[in-house]
């Protein structure tokens, strides 16, 4: 029998360097620990269940997120997006005035025009994508103030907030967390096997050597940047549905929130290197910290504070750990 | 007293458990000039390091420095020992002038908390005289200087620092031969003042024309020292490569197909004009010129990635406008770029993603790929140019500038191109990989491809190309056939004024 190709390399792997690699998951199992310890109400599965549902957004933000900073971008402006996707479906659906499914579809035009408009600012414009959602996280945050006046909109409309919140598959999973999974497997399939998910590590990688490959740069990055508004459309329709009403002050943590779980997940802030279990890890964490604190009743304000101080340990014992595996 | 300035006894260096470096002894003459020659991968870069401080001494070692015996900890010890490094990659600080360059790292000697901008200013422009360099002014911004210029400011930093030693890495590779003899006077300047030099370089004429002594290195080991005047550059390239290189050029005797392209006064506002070349199936076309002559520019315009503002292209007859890279490919051009680290590789990506960048027939970038189908074509490439690599899955970073080099040119192996433009084909890479690169183009225009390169290196050019255009200021000067190309005739043409 011939011999499969592919047989792992057991050897050779030293400590520092199995930190790295698995060193996500070991930072989400030592959190998991201290709050099972604390309340052992939070490994119960119910409660994870509820944690996913509870910070599904996070996640699916952080799936387009991940192209963006595998780019060598940032997009900040995603919370705003979200904004004005549940404000805008909210007053669309208010009164019967339309439908829900040709709602959904004008509202995910306007998502996709404001994700196009980031990347085509920032390429054609040559503007930092960094500063480019700076200004956008407010003007789409505005622009959704003004249009609901500073007010949440209810959604009374059958199935809505069944459908994107609150139902549940075979009486367990919620929606929420049924998106997060069949969009991760979605974000996967589109990252690691078709060639946008290979041109956008080569661009993020060396965006000259890829236009020197015949690589079409601008348009990469502008569909980049047009997907993410996808995700945080899916994430404001969600948000708007586990609230029940379309609120301009929702989602103001969520680009943070899912650039940090990118980061935790090992992907590079220097662009090319990205990765997708890493991106569910890292959200992971941070919805471990979110639902764990709240669990044992922590202040907001104190859990943004731990929340900061734990993504900057996460660093340094990266640097540390890659320091010492060069040795 | 020993007759060493710096003398090192059993240096040796492994990386993870592989020994790059074993068992070195070497010793320095006070005022010598003193070659390291070796192939990539030799430890050469290694050896630097260590005397640089750059990787810690260790406890076997010896380093001996007029009779003391040091240890570096970390590169500022080697500093204070008085030996300094000049890199590749400069290290100044572009936005600030040449005199605040000069005294960054001199700052203890001045007092207080304010700026001393006219010691600053003094202390440059005795440096600068002392090394007959008054073309450079202390006030001028680095960021306005030539790379060569920037270079001279690098070593002023070091004299004015009172160097002993002077370590050169590779410090002729981006820059004209004019501006490399220029510092070949330099570097006399200062042996003769007493100061010790070693000298990097692959290119062996250069070391022929500078060098007291030479070391030369090979898989780590020291494979001796000798008198540069007792030697010739065939044994240094034995000694190197520890086999007869019967042929550093082997041109092949290829008959000239018929034109593929043609350039009719070409230009490019502001940068170049007047180039006017044919190139035939099966030609290697060459391109000399001093650095700043626009060859590589030429290059850019011709793949569509500068604005071309008159003449006009002729491709297999017709009429061609490259407006950028994908147009450029579609009429079957590729890109081999100079800066293969900036331009020409993904370096954070595998050997096998890189290989697999080039997809000319794509349209839409949607559409999955099979990695084990890129993982066979990426095999043939490798094995076919010989990279030399533990897996394919190897992050390019890591390999060696031969081995770059041939990812970034088989990248375009499976594309068979028509016209190849081959910038810099062998820079920064050793003779055996330089040989294996000529090789591979002489397979290419076997295969009929057309390839127009551009060379700072004239013996390469002269060897390998059936034609040569020659460059100055953005103006075409002249083409040569085989037999009218000498050293001589493109260096006039090069670098003579009308």
């Amino acid at each position: 029998m011939q011999a499969k190709s592919g047989v792992k390399k057991r050897g050779g792997i030293t400590v520092g360097q199995f930190f790295i690699r698995f060193r996500t998951i070991i930072i989400l199992i030592v959190i998991m620990g201290i709050f099972t310890a604390l309340n052992d109400v939070f490994i119960n599965p119910i409660n994870l269940l509820n944690m996913l549902k509870r910070q599904s957004f996070v996640f699916i933000v952080g799936f387009g997120m991940t192209f963006v900073i595998t780019l060598a971008g940032l997009d900040l402006s995603v919370g705003g997006v979200a904004a004005i996707t549940g404000v805008g479906f909210s007053m669309l659906v208010k009164g019967g005035l339309m439908p829900i499914v040709p709602a959904l579809l004008i509202m995910l035009v306007v998502a996709l025009a404001l994700g196009f408009f980031n990347g085509f600012v920032s390429v054609k414009g040559k503007i930092e994508p960094f500063l480019v959602t700076l200004a956008t996280m407010n003007i789409f945050r505005g622009l959704a103030l003004i249009l609901s006046e500073g007010r949440p909109t209810p959604i009374v409309v059958e199935g809505f907030a069944d459908f994107f919140g609150n139902g549940k598959i075979g009486g367990v999973f919620p929606t929420p967390v049924v998106f997060v999974i069949v969009l991760f497997a979605a974000t996967w399939f589109l990252y690691k096997k078709t060639k946008f998910g290979f041109y956008v590590r080569c661009i993020g990688g060396n965006q000259e050597a890829a236009r020197v490959a015949g690589i079409k740069v601008n348009f990469i990055k502008i569909t980049a940047y047009t997907l993410n508004a996808f995700y945080a459309f899916v994430a404001g329709l969600i948000l708007a549905a586990l609230f029940n009403s379309g609120n301009p002050d929702l989602g103001k943590d969520l680009p943070l929130d899912a650039i940090s779980g990118v980061i935790l997940g090992g992907t590079a802030i220097s662009g090319g290197n990205g990765r997708i279990w890493g991106t569910f890890g890292g959200c992971l964490i941070i919805a471990a910290l979110s639902s764990g604190m709240s669990l044992l009743s922590l202040p907001y304000s104190y859990q943004i504070v731990v929340k900061g101080a734990v993504i900057i340990l996460a660093m340094l014992l990266d640097n540390y750990l890659k320091a010492r595996s060069n040795e | 007293m020993s007759e060493f300035i710096l003398e090192m006894k059993n240096i040796g260096k492994s990386f993870s458990g592989v020994s790059v470096l074993r068992n070195i002894n070497l010793g320095l003459v006070k005022g010598e000039v003193h070659a390291l020659l070796g192939e990539n991968g030799a430890g050469k870069s290694t050896l630097i390091k260590i005397i640089s401080g750059f990787h810690p001494t260790e406890k076997t070692a010896q380093i001996i420095l007029d009779g003391k015996r040091v240890a570096f900890k970390k590169p500022k010890d080697a500093l204070d020992a008085s030996i300094h490094t000049i890199y590749q990659e400069l290290t100044l600080c572009p936005d600030m002038t040449v005199a605040e360059n000069i005294v960054i790292d001199k700052q203890d000697r001045f007092k207080g908390v304010l700026q001393h901008k006219k010691q600053y200013n003094k202390i440059a422009r005795d440096v600068l005289n002392r090394m007959e360099q008054k073309d450079i002014r202390v006030n001028a911004m680095v960021r306005t200087l030539s790379i060569a210029q920037q270079q001279v400011v690098e070593i002023a930093k070091a004299i004015a620092s009172d160097a002993k030693v002077i370590l050169m890495d590779e410090p002729t590779s981006s820059i004209s031969q004019e501006d490399a003899d220029e510092l070949m006077n330099i570097i006399r300047h200062l042996r003769d003042q007493g100061v010790t030099i070693i000298y990097i370089s692959h290119r062996l004429h250069e070391i022929d024309g500078i060098a007291d002594r030479i070391s030369v290195l090979r898989d780590g080991d020291l494979v001796g020292t000798v008198n540069n005047k007792d030697v010739t550059e065939n044994d240094l390239i034995n000694m190197m490569v520890g086999r007869q290189l019967k042929d550093m050029f082997p041109k092949r005797d290829i008959k000239l197909g018929d034109v593929v392209l043609s350039v009719k006064d070409l230009e490019s506002e502001k940068t170049f004009k007047n180039v006017s070349f044919e190139v035939h199936k099966g030609e290697i076309f060459g391109i000399g010129g001093l650095v700043g002559a626009k060859r590589t520019e030429v290059l850019e315009a011709l793949y569509g990635l500068r604005k071309i503002t008159g003449g006009q292209i002729e491709l297999n007859g017709k009429k061609f406008v490259p407006r950028n890279p994908i147009n450029a490919m579609k009429h079957k051009i590729a890109f081999v770029t100079e800066d293969r680290k900036k331009s020409g590789l993904v370096l954070c990506l595998s050997v096998m993603e890189n290989l697999n960048m080039i997809n000319a027939q794509e349209k839409t970038p949607l559409g999955t790929l099979s990695w084990k189908k890129l993982m066979g074509k990426a095999k043939k490439q490798q094995d076919s140019l010989d990279i030399r690599i533990f897996t394919l899955k190897q992050i390019v970073d890591t390999l060696s500038g031969g081995n770059q080099q041939k990812v970034a040119l088989g990248k375009w192996m499976e594309f068979k191109p028509d016209i190849l433009l081959f910038d810099e084909p062998t820079r920064g890479i050793d003779i055996g990989a330089k040989t294996e690169i000529y090789n591979i183009m002489g397979e290419l225009a076997a295969a009929g491809t057309a390839i127009i390169m551009v060379s700072s290196e004239l013996p390469e050019l002269i060897s390998m190309a059936d034609n040569i255009m020659v460059m100055r200021e953005g103006v075409m000067k002249g083409v040569l056939n085989r037999s009218e190309a000498t050293q001589e005739a493109v260096m006039t043409l090069a670098a003579l004024k009308d």
